[in-house]
Order: structure tokens, then C-alpha cells, then sequence
């Protein structure tokens, strides 16, 4: 290097220095929080990988083998024994039928309580005040919600429908809301100072503009409540491929089965994806 | 003439849609032998029942010490599951990402393997681990990790892809090597986003934890549902506002943290 | 000291990026590259430090030739030359010195690179060259704390840390406002002239490139169009090289 020396007293003036070193960084706050968040984080992880709670009589080699071979078996050898292509066809719509109706219900309902959430058609407070019950619907997992309607409906079709609801009416509120909350205020304006009524503003000139997009957000949200559907139905026995899922793995053991519906479920999942990528292709992504 | 065809032509659409709505509904309902709207009905009941049974009782508090206990272990799987599973992540993310992935193959290969594993539902491989885990808290650990893993590396190859460009690009041009261009450029330039996809899949975990819970016999989830099968529903109930307090607690916390480390 | 000898280039789709372009500079000389957008401005200055690989011809840059060179030449090659980017290319999370430091991870070995492992010496140089562009009292911010123009600066400071003798500009200053523009165009041009770095820069405007070059080279789809002195940068030779881009250039 064909520079100077070490310091020269210009420079030296806004050099810092820890003892003899420089230093070149500076212990900000966002990298002190940066810093403490990550360890707290893995001070956590390095505890619980530590007293790790594992099953009785536990062998790893025995069990990760086992897992390795189920890994093999589950991808590879996929073999149906207790039902048929049917029946597995029938499991599955019943799956999607299951998110069919929790969307529907969820967007109905959201829609409206929608309005109500868009800055831009309500007041502050409401707005607020609705937003913070999403959180609550949001915070109670899924299942617990099932379950809880289960005490009242007895577990079933009815109990996941309206337990899988809360959960997608807090997600449309949020999609919905912010659809509307993207429209032009010209339009609105425009409306009430020719006199027009708040439902009629919202039918005729919030709900056109904004269709495509509530379509695209809706089906995006079916999507998500078929996979919940697969873990409801799993759990709490509301029927299709879940339900299948679980007597196959649990009462069976039958890791061939359970490879079938693996396959089953990925193949329905990538074909609802890939219309949803076409759908937020064309709706979504603004102009 | 014009304005009449768009009127009817609106009005046409708005009947396609109610009438796709309406089949999709009859055929659903048909299919899952569901009751009805009636069973809304349900929906003012179920809420009573909460807020019943949220209000905790003498009987109720006495199980309070063994509900945070688990409560405690299922935010310390999610906590863990996500770490490990971002190292993991991170590593893949890097080896298959557009603007650092190593070549062709390598890059092919990490979108697949985090695809597929991505898309296998939590509870298939819940299910699926308990055949070689059996029930502990092991299996529910291993499980999140998975599904964390398959979410993690799409996210990080998303943000490595869509942010460091431009510093990849100016530590070449210095003659700088790979490993310096990695460590030096694109790490710092991805850090902030990779602690708010972490804090998120946190978050997300401690959802998903309660629900395998009851798969693995373990964690908070298995605690209500123990609670739940006995017709113990004020503890049931209680179990229930915890997990809606700390959810909403961890929410309120990490919304802080990024916006503290930003 | 830098030879570009009829270099072509034809991107995978068919575009013909470069036809046969060839010039020379010389040390400590200050050249600008001026033409419209697509004319290969940027694909030329890439290929030199090879960040794009040509189709054909050869640059041989102090002796050694880029075009053909292996991995670990390009290397070598690359810390002789700097380069400073339209939009920065800085690591915004970092400081100011610790960006500017990057310039040497080139000379340094893969483990103390990649940890960030710097020698006191190497620091007090970063210190002084963050003092030649007037960024001393700016070393501790994070680089997404500074101007557009600042930030500019940082850069170019990094290009100097690696004590190159060709400094590539890429629209250095097309994202600026007209006084960082000129500020940044005088520090490169002082620098250029005091510590003898040669300078090829990228440029929209015409204007500014007569003002500090030592020689123009005018380039229009692929094509060298003109390679000399601004004073011989005549109106007509102008419409030459933008064609119909003429009325967007306020000269």
C-alpha cells in the first residue's frame, strides 16, 4: 500500500478505538437488539435440544433407520389397501367440499365485517376494534376452535366448518380490507356528494372495482383451508382424506398407505396452487 | 344501447357468481353431510361457552402450573425447531438461490427437495414420524422442523435472490472470493429479513404445536385435549385464554423486536 | 495499459450486444463512454473486468490477458481495477468503513475475509481514504443512513482501496441530483489526476463527459461511433451516436 503512514491528525480526530485497535463498527441500538434477540434465541434452542424429551427406550439408530425406510417406502412403494381410486377420489372431495363450505361461510362473513375494517368506508374506532378481534380469532389455533364448537355440535362436519371460519374470516378481513382500503377516494367522494347511501356506494361502486381481487384473495384462501381441512379432518375425525390419513397411520400403521395420500394430497394442493398463481398473475399483481 | 349492455352485462356476471356460489354450496354440503346453515346457529353457543369458561375457578387455577409448564415446552420445541431448521435452511438457501447457488444441479436440487417437503402437510408428517418415533416430544420437534426447513429455504432464496444483487456484483468486481462475497456482502445484506422471517415462523410454530400436540401426546395441545376428553372444560377453557394471551404476546413482542432491528 | 481489441458479444437471445469494438487507454486517463441506452455501454465496461464474457476478441489489461484468463487470474486481475455502480452496490447494514474495507478482501485469504479480519493498517488507510472523498465524520453510520451522493463516494473510496489503476464507472451518477453529480464527478477527476488512475466511465449526459474527460468514446448499437477529444465532439457527430434520442439531451 502506498499510502501514508498510520494517522495523521486530520483524520485521527474521528477514528474510535477499542485500546489500541479501531474499531469500524458501532454498537447501535438496532444491532445491540439484533444481537440479543439471537441469543435469547439460541440459548432457548440449546436448552431444549439438551433435555430433549424422547420416547421410552429410545435408540436412534434404530428409530432415524426406521425413519429413513418410512422416508423410502412412503415415495416409492405407495400402495392402497383399504380403499380403491374411489374411494380415495371421494375422500378428497369431501376434503375440498369441507374447505368448500368454510370459505364460503368465511367470506361471506368477512366481507361484510370488512367494511366495516377499510379505513376508508368506517370510522377509527370500529375499525380498530375490529381489527383487534381478528387478532383474537387469529390467536386461538384452528383446531382448539373446532374442538370448542365440537362441546356445542358434537364433532363433526359442522364443528370444523365453523371452527376452520375463524380463522379464514380474520384472514379475509385483512385481504378484503385492504383491497378497499386501495381504492381511489375520488370514487367515494364522488358518490356522497351526489347523495348516495353508504350500501349503496359499497354495491355499486366499492364491490365492482374490487371483485377481482376478493375473487383471487378467496381462492387463495380455499387453498389454505383445504391443507387445514387435511389437519381438522385428521384430528377430530370430520372425514375425508385427513381422517383417512390418521386411521392409516395411526390404527394401521401402514406407511404404504399413508404414502398414497401423501401423493394424493400434494397432487390436489399443486393443482389449487397453480390456479391461484394464474389467479394472483392476473388479479393481483396491481397495476 | 351501450349503457343497457353493461348494466345486463353486470347483472348477468353477478348472477354467474351467486349461482357458482349456490352449486358449490349444494354440492359441498351434500358431499360432507353437512347440517346447514342452521348449524350457525352454534356459532352465539360456542362463543357463550368460551366466555364461561374463560373466567377461571378455584378448580380451574389448580391446573395453572402444569399448563405453563407445557405451554413453556411447546414454545421452546417452536423456538428450537425453528433454529435448527434455519441453519439448515440458510445452508440449502444458499447453494440454490439464482444469485449464489453453485450451479445448475445444485440449484434444481434445493428448489425440489424444499418444494416437496414444503407441501407435505404438517400432520402427514406428524403421522408419519410417530411410526418411527412413537409419541414424544421428539416427534413433534422433528415435524416442525421439517415443515420449517421446506418454508425457510423458499424464503431465504426469495431474499437472497431479491436483495443482494447488487452487492454480489460489486464484491466480484474487488476480486473478492466466493466465501467472502457470502460472508461479507450477502449475509449482512439478508440479516434483518432472515430475523423477521424467524420471529414469523416462531409465531407460526407455537399455532402448529398445539395442533401436533394431540398427534404426539405431548405439549399444550395434548394438555387440552386430555382435559378437553374428560369434559374438564373450565380447565379446558383455561388452557384456551392462555394460549390466546402468550400468542398475542409473542405477536406484540416480535412486531416490536423488528421494528427495532430495522 | 488497457488494450480492448475488437471484442463482440451476443447474448443467448440473439442480441447483437457489441460488434467488433476496439480502443485503447492509456494510464491516468480519464475517458467517458457516452451513447444511448442499449447501446452496450454497460456491456462494455463488464466485459473488461470480465463480469460478462465475451463472444469474441481479446482485452489484455497490463499485460495479461482478461479474456482468456482462469479463475484464479480473473481474481487478480479484478483487484487491479475498481468499480462503482449506478446504485451503489453497498452493503446498506454496514458502516461506512467497513464498506469501504471490503476493497480488500481481493488480497485476502478466504478465512480472514470472510470473518472480516482486518489489519490496523489496512483500517487507517480505509479512515484516509474516506477523508479523501470529505466522508471522514460519516466512517461509523450504516451506508443506508447516507445521500444518494454520499453513498457514491463510499464507493468510490472502496474502488480506491483496492489501489487499482483503472477505476470502471457504471452511470455513476444517474441517480443523482445535479450538485452530488458534480461533486462526485470532481473527486474521480481529482483522484484520476493526483494518484494517476485511469477512469472509464459511463455516462447519459453529454455535457458533463465534454467538461471532465480527457477523451470521449461515442457508441451507438454495439458500434464506436467516436473516439477522441470532447473539443472534436461536434453537434453532428452528437446526432451520430443518439439518433433520435437527440431532443431528451438539454445540451
Amino acid at each position: 500500500m502506498a499510502q501514508s503512514q498510520v494517522t495523521e491528525t486530520t483524520v485521527e480526530r474521528f477514528i474510535e478505538r477499542r485500546g489500541e485497535k479501531i474499531k469500524i463498527r458501532k454498537w447501535t441500538k438496532p444491532r445491540i437488539w439484533l444481537y440479543v434477540t439471537f441469543s435469547v434465541l439460541l440459548i432457548i434452542t440449546l436448552y431444549q435440544l439438551v433435555f430433549m424429551e424422547y420416547s421410552r427406550n429410545f435408540v436412534p439408530q434404530e428409530s432415524f433407520s426406521r425413519f429413513f425406510n418410512d422416508l423410502y417406502r412412503m415415495f416409492f412403494e405407495p400402495r392402497m389397501t383399504r380403499f380403491n381410486l374411489q374411494g380415495l377420489i371421494d375422500s378428497i372431495l369431501i376434503t375440498i367440499g369441507l374447505g368448500i363450505l368454510t370459505t364460503l361461510a368465511g367470506s361471506l362473513i368477512a366481507f361484510f365485517v370488512s367494511l366495516g375494517a377499510a379505513r376508508n368506508l368506517s370510522n377509527r374506532h370500529v375499525s380498530n376494534g375490529i381489527r383487534v378481534v381478528m387478532s383474537i380469532f387469529r390467536a386461538v389455533p384452528a383446531i382448539l376452535w373446532v374442538m370448542v364448537f365440537g362441546i356445542v355440535v358434537g364433532l363433526g362436519a359442522e364443528a370444523a366448518i365453523i371452527g376452520m371460519s375463524f380463522h379464514s374470516i380474520a384472514y379475509l378481513v385483512k385481504a378484503y380490507s385492504e383491497s378497499f382500503e386501495e381504492l381511489d377516494e375520488g370514487i367515494i367522494e364522488a358518490l356522497k356528494a351526489s347523495g348516495a347511501s353508504w350500501w349503496q356506494i359499497v354495491f355499486q361502486a366499492v364491490l365492482p372495482s374490487s371483485i377481482s381481487s376478493i375473487l383471487s384473495w378467496t381462492f387463495i384462501r380455499f387453498e389454505i383451508n383445504f391443507m387445514n381441512a387435511i389437519a381438522v379432518g385428521a384430528a377430530v375425525g370430520a372425514g375425508g382424506i385427513g381422517y383417512e390419513l390418521f386411521i392409516a397411520g395411526s390404527f394401521y400403521s401402514d406407511i404404504y398407505e399413508i404414502g398414497v395420500i401423501v401423493y394424493a394430497s400434494l397432487i390436489t394442493a399443486g393443482i389449487l396452487e397453480f390456479i391461484s398463481f394464474q389467479l394472483r398473475k392476473r388479479y393481483i399483481v396491481k397495476d | 344501447m351501450k349503457e343497457i349492455d353493461i348494466f345486463a352485462k353486470r347483472k348477468i356476471s353477478t348472477f354467474i357468481v351467486l349461482a357458482v356460489f349456490a352449486i358449490l354450496y349444494v354440492i359441498s354440503a351434500n358431499l360432507t353431510n353437512f347440517g346447514g346453515p342452521q348449524a350457525f346457529v352454534a356459532v352465539p353457543e360456542g362463543i357463550h361457552w368460551l366466555f364461561v369458561h374463560f373466567v377461571p375457578t378455584q378448580e380451574s387455577i389448580e391446573h395453572f402450573p402444569v399448563i405453563m409448564e407445557d405451554l413453556l415446552s411447546t414454545v421452546f420445541i417452536s423456538v428450537a425447531a425453528t433454529m435448527v431448521a434455519s441453519v439448515l435452511s440458510l445452508f440449502m438457501a444458499i447453494i440454490g438461490s439464482r444469485e449464489t447457488g453453485l450451479n445448475a444441479a445444485t440449484k434444481f436440487i434445493a428448489k425440489a427437495i424444499a418444494s416437496i417437503v414444503r407441501n407435505i402437510p404438517l400432520v402427514a408428517w406428524s403421522i408419519m414420524l410417530l411410526l418411527s418415533f412413537r409419541q414424544s416430544q421428539f416427534t413433534g420437534f422433528f415435524a416442525l422442523f421439517l415443515t420449517t426447513f421446506g418454508h425457510l429455504t423458499r424464503a431465504f432464496m426469495e431474499t437472497i435472490d431479491n436483495t443482494s444483487g447488487g452487492t454480489i456484483e460489486a464484491l466480484q468486481a474487488t476480486g473478492a472470493s466466493y466465501f467472502h462475497i457470502i460472508f461479507q456482502g450477502v449475509i449482512p445484506t439478508v440479516s434483518t429479513q432472515m430475523v423477521s422471517w424467524l420471529l414469523f415462523m416462531i409465531e407460526n410454530n407455537i399455532r402448529d404445536a398445539t395442533l401436533i400436540g394431540i398427534f404426539t401426546g405431548t405439549g399444550i395441545g395434548y394438555r387440552f385435549e386430555l382435559f378437553y376428553r374428560s369434559f374438564r372444560y373450565n380447565a379446558a377453557g383455561l388452557v384456551v385464554l392462555v394460549i390466546m394471551l402468550v400468542v398475542i404476546g409473542i405477536e406484540l413482542l416480535s412486531n416490536h423486536i423488528r421494528r427495532q432491528i430495522l | 495499459m488497457l488494450t480492448v481489441d475488437k471484442i463482440s458479444k451476443v447474448y443467448d437471445n440473439g442480441t447483437h450486444a457489441l460488434e467488433e469494438i476496439s480502443f485503447e487507454v492509456k494510464e491516468g486517463e480519464f475517458v467517458s463512454i457516452i451513447g444511448p441506452s442499449g447501446a452496450g455501454k454497460s456491456t462494455i465496461l463488464r466485459t473488461i473486468n470480465r463480469l460478462i464474457d465475451v463472444t469474441g476478441g481479446t482485452i489484455i489489461f497490463k499485460e495479461e490477458d482478461v479474456t482468456s484468463a482462469n479463475k484464479k487470474t480473473i481474481k487478480k486481475i479484478r483487484t487491479n481495477m475498481g468499480m462503482i455502480f449506478q446504485h451503489y452496490n453497498l452493503v446498506s447494514r454496514l458502516t461506512a468503513v467497513e464498506n469501504v474495507l471490503h476493497g480488500r478482501l481481493g488480497y485476502k485469504n478466504v478465512v480472514v475475509g470472510s470473518l472480516g479480519i482486518y489489519s490496523e493498517e489496512e483500517k487507517a488507510n480505509a479512515f484516509e481514504l474516506l477523508d479523501k472523498v470529505g466522508l471522514a465524520k460519516f466512517a461509523y453510520n450504516r451506508c443506508d443512513q447516507l445521500s444518494g451522493g454520499q453513498k457514491q463516494r463510499v464507493g468510490i473510496a472502496r474502488a480506491l482501496m483496492q489501489n487499482p489503476k483503472l477505476i470502471l464507472c457504471d452511470e455513476p451518477i444517474a441517480s443523482l441530483d445535479p450538485k452530488s453529480s458534480r461533486d462526485v464527478m470532481s473527486y474521480l477527476k481529482q483522484i484520476s489526476r493526483e494518484m494517476g488512475i485511469a477512469c472509464l466511465v459511463n455516462l447519459h449526459q453529454v455535457e458533463i463527459a465534454m467538461q471532465y474527460s480527457d477523451r470521449i468514446i461515442g457508441v451507438n448499437s454495439g458500434n464506436i461511433v467516436y473516439d477522441g477529444h470532447p473539443d472534436g465532439l461536434k453537434r453532428e457527430i452528437i446526432a451520430q451516436i443518439y439518433g433520435d434520442e437527440m431532443e431528451n439531451l438539454a445540451i
